[in-house]
């Protein structure tokens, strides 16, 4: 987490790959990410962008869902394999022939993050996840968190306290591009604000 | 062009300056002589300085525009078209005792003939550069409504312009998008086949917005009245009327020159059958 | 989204709010993308960065034009896509040739519609959005290669050198490449432009 313009979605970005380092590399798997054709990086790690229409591509949601094993030229008895699974992950049964455009907010950004597991990373990074969501659709997406974190590693950007408490391990705070501070806390709503400035405490609005 | 660029308000009407402009590249239009185009650069050149705009701004586009002289210079120097050899002046660059290229040169008559040409290009350029960089696009676009655009057209021209540098950044948060989906983007076959690829996630990128924006318009009473005002009222101060009579004057001269009423066309010539 | 206006006159009553943004938008696309591909595509002097500029900028104007024609459906569409471009020109970088270049945008933008109107409306199908963007390379090109010729004289020669033919037939080539890669973007123009109105 870190302030605006800290460098949280740039490094999100080099993470993935998709901006290179002007020092330094990432590794994964023993090799720089760089080194992987694009094809092969993205079975390494995903990133899901901050607003969900930003990482939609087509128009129906089963072209979305599809679009990495569509470059890939995977067959058609595949492709509807993963369909299903991957529908049936983010509770979007009997989605697959509806309009990108005419679905809400919370199951575009389910469809997003169907169209990343897709390829079977082993690294997510969401970037801003909560931002927008209303109350239950945030305790739904943070038990989705959850769920992935059993069998993914999540990288998360956030401002959210609450969903950070909630799923992670551990919390680097960035600033100006460097990392200043790191807590292995895992109830960070809790935590006073002396760690962090008082900007970042967020207000919440809970149901009973 | 637009990102980052510093404007510097002018105190000159954005209407006074087009006017100006047009009419010293009339003047510039009408005059073949390399040493008077080579003079009216320099005028230009001036006008950058009074305009005092940023170094970086201006060591920038002199970069661009030195680059444009030499290849209008080096491509008009040798295609020109030719009258025969004989009748020309041939000035030889490389002695003939060097080997194999020894005895290379140019006519002096083509020489100046680029010069001429690249000169009246850069005064062009440079003078329309000058006066975009010096003017904001919506006191353009004031200009515009006082030259009776329709109200319409100069909030399209205000969106349009707005939206250059979101349309780029579009494509480039698509096409991070696209890597992260397996796409390569980077190189000339990864560029081309990005733009198939993202050209229709652009547009519908693009209509969502405008439907966004079209709703921001509607609920600020957009066309809710026949001739809204503008913020910024152009009015014309004495500098302006002055800088027209300066208009007027260099109208006069084309004309002047056109008629040939004094004979300055040939004077870079006669300069150069003195040197060579 | 209509309301009762003053403005309810003139050429642009036909257009809603949104109809008029999207036109705007396409030609921000159109002049965005043009700046990042042609600037340094048009200054290499070669055949093959000729052609592909020739294709590249037909491919990029029509589709766009023929796509908002497709979507908003509404004469004049065509006309006001080429007269913005052109208009923008003039704004961001005023001199003589740039209102040159108004015209020349004019001429073609209005014989499209020309062509949309005697045939009975805007596309409703593929061939007759192919044809329809056609229209403008058989214009377009001869007017500012002639052009070329005052602003540029030293251009004939060029051409002649690099390309090994006559002016003339430059031309032609410049007007044959056109109307191939014209009519191309018109179905593809078309033909998003069916997708992108489901879509929404």
């Amino acid at each position: 987490m870190g302030e605006n313009g800290s460098g949280k979605t740039t490094l999100a970005l080099i993470l993935a790959g998709v901006l290179k380092p002007k020092q330094g590399d990432i590794i994964i798997d023993g090799k720089p990410i760089g080194s992987y054709k694009r094809k092969q990086a993205i079975r390494k790690i995903g990133v899901l962008f901050q607003n969900p229409d930003d990482n939609i591509l087509t128009t129906k949601v089963s072209n979305e869902i599809l679009y990495a094993p569509w470059i890939q030229k995977l067959d058609e008895g595949e492709k509807k394999r993963l369909l299903n699974e991957n529908l049936a992950l983010m509770n979007l049964k009997g989605y697959d022939n509806k309009g990108i455009f005419k679905i809400s907010y919370g199951e575009r950004e389910r469809v997003a993050i169907a169209s990343l597991l897709v390829s079977q990373p082993n690294i997510l990074i969401f970037d801003e996840p909560t931002t927008g969501q209303d109350y239950k659709h945030k305790q739904d997406f943070i038990k989705l968190a959850q769920k992935l974190n059993e069998t993914h590693t999540l990288i998360t950007i956030s401002h959210d306290l609450e969903f950070l408490s909630a799923i992670s391990h551990r919390v680097l705070l960035l600033e100006k591009g460097k990392i200043t501070e790191t807590h292995i806390n895992k109830n960070m709503a809790q935590n006073n604000s002396r760690q962090f400035p008082k900007e970042n405490m967020q207000p919440s609005l809970m149901e009973n | 062009m637009q990102n980052g660029i510093h404007f510097i308000s002018s105190s000159l009407d954005p209407r006074v300056k087009l006017i100006v402009s047009m009419s010293f590249l009339l003047l510039i239009s009408t005059i073949h002589d390399a040493l008077i185009l080579f003079l009216s650069f320099i005028a230009v050149l001036c006008a950058w300085l009074l305009a005092k705009l940023p170094i970086k701004t201006v060591s920038y586009f002199f970069k661009s525009i030195a680059l444009l002289f030499a290849f209008m210079f080096i491509s008009s120097t040798v295609f020109s078209r030719i009258a025969p050899k004989e009748r020309l002046t041939y000035i030889e660059i490389i002695p003939a005792v060097i080997p194999l290229i020894g005895g290379s040169g140019i006519y002096a008559e083509i020489l100046l003939a680029s010069i001429t040409f690249s000169f009246r290009t850069l005064s062009l350029v440079s003078m329309a550069l000058l006066v975009s960089l010096t003017t904001e696009p919506s006191r353009m676009v004031s200009a515009l409504r006082k030259l009776r655009c329709p109200y319409e057209l100069t909030i399209m021209v205000i969106i349009t312009i707005r939206f250059i540098p979101l349309a780029i950044e579009q494509w480039k948060k698509l096409a991070a998008v696209a890597n992260v989906r397996g796409i390569e983007t980077s190189g000339i076959i990864g560029r081309i086949k990005s733009i198939k690829r993202l050209f229709t996630p652009l547009i519908i990128h693009s209509i969502r917005r405008s439907m966004q924006l079209a709703y921001s318009l509607d609920a600020r009473g957009f066309r809710a009245t026949k001739n809204p005002t503008t913020m910024e009222n152009l009015q014309l101060g004495s500098r302006d009327y002055l800088m027209l009579v300066f208009s007027v004057l260099l109208i006069a001269l084309s004309i002047v020159v056109l008629l040939e009423v004094f004979s300055i066309q040939n004077i870079s010539v006669e300069l150069m059958k003195l040197v060579v | 989204m209509t309301m009762e206006t003053e403005q309810e006159k003139g050429f642009f009553k036909r257009f809603a709010t949104f109809d008029l943004v999207v036109i705007a938008i396409f030609v921000g696309v159109w002049y965005g993308v043009q700046q990042i591909w042609f600037i340094g595509l048009a200054a290499i002097p070669a055949p093959l960065s000729w052609v592909v500029s020739v294709i590249v900028y037909e491919l990029l104007a029509m589709t766009l034009v023929l796509l908002a024609a497709t979507i908003i459906r509404k004469r004049g569409t065509v006309f006001l896509i080429f007269f913005l471009h052109g208009l923008l020109e003039v704004v961001l970088f005023p001199n003589i040739f740039s209102v040159i270049g108004l015209v020349s945008d004019i001429i073609p933008g209005a014989l499209i519609e020309a062509f949309f109107y005697i045939t009975g409306g805007y596309p409703n199908n593929s061939l007759k959005a192919g044809i329809g963007a056609c229209v403008r390379a058989i214009v377009f090109y001869p007017f500012q290669l002639l052009l070329l010729t005052v602003t540029y004289p030293e251009y004939v020669a060029f051409v002649e050198f690099f390309f090994g033919v006559p002016y003339g037939v430059f031309i032609v080539l410049n007007v044959i490449v056109g109307v191939i890669f014209g009519f191309i973007a018109g179905i593809i123009g078309y033909r998003i432009g069916l997708k992108v109105k489901e879509a929404i």
